[in-house]
């Protein structure tokens, strides 16, 4: 069998680099920066473990009383979105002109991220998408309950009822969950597929999540359920003409006239051609949570 | 700017009211107002603040279609959209955490 596309996908990785925040330093050593290999497919918090693990003998015992509840992740200056995989968030941040290493900035006890985010000026602040606060005991339950939420909204769509994860074993749930919160995206899918979750035939498909982000900044989000037997969504371009205002889905066009903005649609990181068919994307394109992420970016950055 | 258009676009596109039918889940108190219309620009964290006042507790757990809880930063309007009964979307409420 040849390798499917959607293989492909899962094996896209971003080099993260991770430096303490300065007020967060106790130490007169200075800690080495923590570095890691993450799957675009994974999220912030499945590194929340190593992390703590590799600044732990830098930082006041006292910041490590809360579970990892109190630890987060900004890139210069904007706290992270710990409910986003990983790939969405550094497309609407770089777009196609990526960076790497993507240099993140961990806080332990330096102030919540709504705290940072009260001190940015004005016209930075009014960017930040407000912060979703944890709910679960630790950072890790937070993300499991948050993630499992996610994933149980795009099944309902995807097959019409809850009935299919709700029907699983306990073990093939806790597997799953495990797989996701260890950050082995590989793992994720071989067991979705053995427990009948995903679709393998756009036939199967009753609808699926797709989630828009245009980031101007700031980080814009649309829901919508796309379904393949019956919608007219062919194509991206359809899909983007639909929902975005006539001139920002014009600056999504590839244009002979350079002089003109252009927006960039991204697709798992790659500039995504406005013919492509959404029905395959639907198939070969998801994420973990089974949504459809599809990023746009705006010309023009924070000044 | 374009990204103030794609914000005005999208909240123009939110812009119609939506009907949210709250029904309680096991013993949680039965609401008088249990169906009302809402902004679909609501976010669903805005509706569960609504909802923690209104059942005059701290925390509720709410799940659409007794399935899931969506995002807080979903907007009530793309949850009409995708998971509407009907005319409506129906949304059970638990003072403790349910369908885990």
């Amino acid at each position: 069998m040849t390798a499917l596309p959607d293989e492909a996908v899962n094996r896209g990785c971003i080099l993260v680099q991770v430096r303490l925040h300065e007020t967060d330093l106790s130490s007169l050593r200075v800690p080495t920066p923590y570095f890691k290999l993450v799957s675009r497919l994974s999220y912030l918090p499945v590194l929340y473990g190593d992390i703590y693990d590799h600044y732990k003998s830098y930082i006041l015992p006292d910041s490590l009383s809360h579970n990892g509840r109190n630890l987060w992740l900004e890139h210069d200056n904007i706290p992270l979105q710990w409910h986003l995989p990983v790939g969405v968030l550094f497309d609407a941040l770089f777009g196609g002109h990526p960076r790497v290493p993507w240099q993140l900035t961990v806080h332990f006890s330096s102030g919540t991220p709504e705290q940072h985010i009260e001190h940015l000026p004005e016209h930075i602040r009014r960017h930040v998408p407000k912060p979703i606060p944890m709910t679960g005991s630790s950072a890790v339950n937070s993300f499991k309950i948050r993630f499992l939420n996610t994933l149980k909204q795009s099944l309902f769509l995807l097959h019409g009822t809850s009935v299919r994860f709700a029907s699983l074993s306990k073990s093939d749930q806790t597997d799953l969950m495990d797989a996701v919160v260890e950050g082995r995206v590989d793992d994720f899918w071989s067991i979705a597929r053995r427990v009948d979750l995903t679709c393998s035939a756009i036939a199967d498909i009753k609808s699926v999540s797709i989630r828009l982000h245009v980031y101007g900044p700031p980080h814009l989000q649309l829901l919508r359920a796309f379904e393949p037997a019956s919608s007219s969504l062919t194509s991206v371009r359809c899909l983007l003409r639909s929902v975005l205002p006539q001139e920002v889905a014009d600056m999504c066009e590839d244009s002979h006239d350079d002089t003109l903005p252009r927006a960039q649609v991204l697709v798992h990181g790659v500039c995504a051609s406005l013919d492509c068919s959404v029905r395959w994307l639907a198939l070969y394109g998801l994420y973990c949570d089974q949504c459809l992420h599809i990023v746009v970016r705006l010309p023009g950055a924070l000044t | 700017m374009s990204i103030e258009t794609v914000k005005e676009h999208f909240n123009s596109i939110r812009e119609s009211k939506v009907v949210v039918d709250l029904r309680p889940i096991a013993n949680a108190p039965v609401l008088k107002t249990g169906k009302f219309k809402v902004s679909g620009q609501e976010t669903f964290a805005d509706l569960k603040s609504r909802i923690e006042t209104m059942v005059k507790r701290d925390t509720v757990y709410l799940y659409v279609n007794n399935s899931f809880e969506p995002s807080p930063d979903d907007y009530l309007f793309d949850l009409f959209e995708c998971f509407k009964t009907g005319e409506q979307l129906n949304i059970g409420y638990s003072l403790t955490p349910a369908f885990h």
